[in-house]
């Protein structure tokens, strides 16, 4: 059983997207969804108009050679913002906080409800965690981060997100799944500080 | 049918819709059998939708929409200036903490129009310039009419010792802020701290150059980031050293005055003065080539406001 192709995209056409339309048309109508992820990494609107603006000033630059049949002129801008983001960051700081990226076989393990602590996977209303919610993703590595954003976005398929992140469509699987994990830690934390009690737990 | 254990490998890329068909169907009949696994997949796709919820609602700014789509437009790199605007603005004419605080307070105010350059046809918009421009020009306009009286008495009376006491107190470039125009006819006459570099500061390095008739003066001063309003940064990005520019004519008058603006080393920086913009790009563009060290040539990549 393998995740399934994603499905081409209503924007998929042959050629340089210069072709197609003009830049404005076909990328600036993404401006939203990048400064978006832009202020959710740094989380400071300057810095994430800046990072925006970068990213749009770059991606205008290398129009000419963009192909909108590959995947479509969002991951392209994303990706373009992932290198403008590490960048700014300097080199070193990429990745360096991440531990080995787990298989799929660890996925299950993890997920198997032996390991289930008193509040983790299964049991969390995420719906009370609007606040602390935001903080625990601002709290991840920037590489987990990254994942949990681009995944949180809601319309791009796994190949896509590992396109932007240039790295293999397991690893963002497993990526998301460590992200998700932490993100349950955390708030299963505050939610013994708050005395909130978990989901009565189901057992398989 | 598989079990538990089985299906949870699958069970967040169901829950992603990044399955096959046929693994779909083998994940929808465990989930009909199993509440677990069930919730699992809830709790996968609410804690997707929260933080999905998180991202959405946030519009980019207008201001960045527009200096994106300035910075991009083929043409937008030497659109011409055609339009002209009045650069009295009526305040009180003072100099030093009164025109500095109302510099910084104007600052980044009162958006200006697109402007329809007409031999471009380019939109070009700059947020706060016009005010920005005519602040400028009100800080020149005052500082030099007060003549002697600007002079800071703590600071030395020649321009060498003046750009070493500046550029120390400051950190500025001395090329910036108070770069030898003898080659070009005007001679330095008198500095001060006129000039604003931070929010809630009155400070930052002023020199005010005069032509040898005494005439024509020139200011060359420190300004709040001017990125922050229109492309200078873009510009930089693209690989530009850029200026702002702009000419602000007296209604009614052949007077005018020109102001140019440049970034270096976090600090924006503005030359005015009535002096035509060709020729005060060739005085700061040469000096900042040649003695600021700049292996690229300057060039203008914008002219904006005025007609």
């Amino acid at each position: 059983m393998e995740p399934r192709q994603p499905p081409r995209r209503d924007d998929s056409r042959l050629g340089a997207a210069s072709a197609e339309g003009s830049f404005e048309e076909i990328a600036l109508c993404h401006l939203d969804v990048v400064y978006r992820v832009a202020q959710k990494l740094c989380g400071n609107a300057h810095e994430a108009e800046d990072l925006a603006q970068e990213t749009f000033l770059r991606a205008q630059a290398s129009f000419d050679r963009f192909k909108l049949h590959e995947f479509g002129a969002k991951p392209w801008l994303l990706r373009i913002l992932y290198n403008v983001f590490y960048n700014r960051a300097g080199q070193n700081q990429r990745a360096t906080t991440l531990v080995a990226d787990l298989s799929l076989d660890d996925f299950a393990a993890a997920l198997s409800h032996e390991e289930i602590p008193s509040l983790s996977t299964g049991q969390m209303d995420w719906d009370n965690f609007d606040d602390e919610l935001k903080l625990a993703v601002e709290s991840l590595a920037p590489e987990y981060r990254w994942v949990i954003l681009l995944w949180a976005l809601g319309d791009l398929s796994y190949k896509e997100i590992a396109h932007i992140l240039g790295c293999a469509m397991g690893t963002v699987m497993s990526r998301l799944h460590r992200a998700r994990q932490q993100l349950s830690e955390v708030l299963a934390e505050y939610a013994a500080r708050r005395g909130i009690r978990p989901r009565p737990s189901i057992q398989p | 049918m598989m079990n538990c254990h089985a299906i949870r490998k699958f069970l967040y890329a169901f829950a992603d819709n990044q399955l096959s068909i046929k693994a779909n169907c083998e994940v929808l009949d465990h989930l009909k059998m199993c509440p677990a696994c069930s919730r699992l997949v809830d709790e996968h796709q609410s804690l997707r939708a929260a933080i999905g919820k998180q991202l959405s609602g946030t519009e980019a700014p207008a201001s960045l929409r527009r200096r994106i789509l300035a910075a991009t437009q083929p043409s937008s790199i030497k659109a011409t200036a055609t339009r002209r605007i009045s650069w009295r603005l009526g305040m009180p004419i003072a100099i030093a903490a009164g025109i500095g605080l109302a510099f910084f307070t104007q600052w980044g105010r009162d958006p200006m129009a697109v402007v329809q350059t007409p031999h471009e046809q380019v939109p070009v918009v700059v947020e706060g310039g016009q005010v920005a421009a005519s602040l400028v020009a009100a800080v020149h306009e005052g500082c030099c009419a007060a003549g002697d009286v600007h002079h800071n008495r703590q600071l030395p009376r020649s321009l060498p010792e003046v750009a070493r006491a500046i550029s120390t107190h400051f950190n500025d470039r001395i090329v910036a802020i108070a770069p030898n125009l003898s080659p070009y006819g005007f001679e330095f006459e008198s500095a001060g701290y006129c000039g604003v570099r931070e929010p809630q500061s009155n400070d930052g390095g002023h020199v005010i150059y005069a032509s040898a008739d005494g005439r024509t003066k020139l200011s060359i001063f420190s300004v709040p980031r001017w990125d922050r309003l229109d492309q200078c940064a873009a510009a930089a990005a693209a690989g530009f050293e850029s200026y702002r520019e702009y000419r602000l004519d007296e209604p009614g008058t052949q007077q005018g005055l020109s102001v140019l603006a440049w970034h270096l080393d976090s600090t924006t920086y503005v030359c005015c003065g009535d002096v035509d913009l060709t020729k005060l790009k060739q005085m700061v563009g040469a000096v900042r080539t040649v003695q600021g060290g700049h292996k690229k040539p300057a060039q203008v990549v914008s002219t904006y406001g005025v007609h």
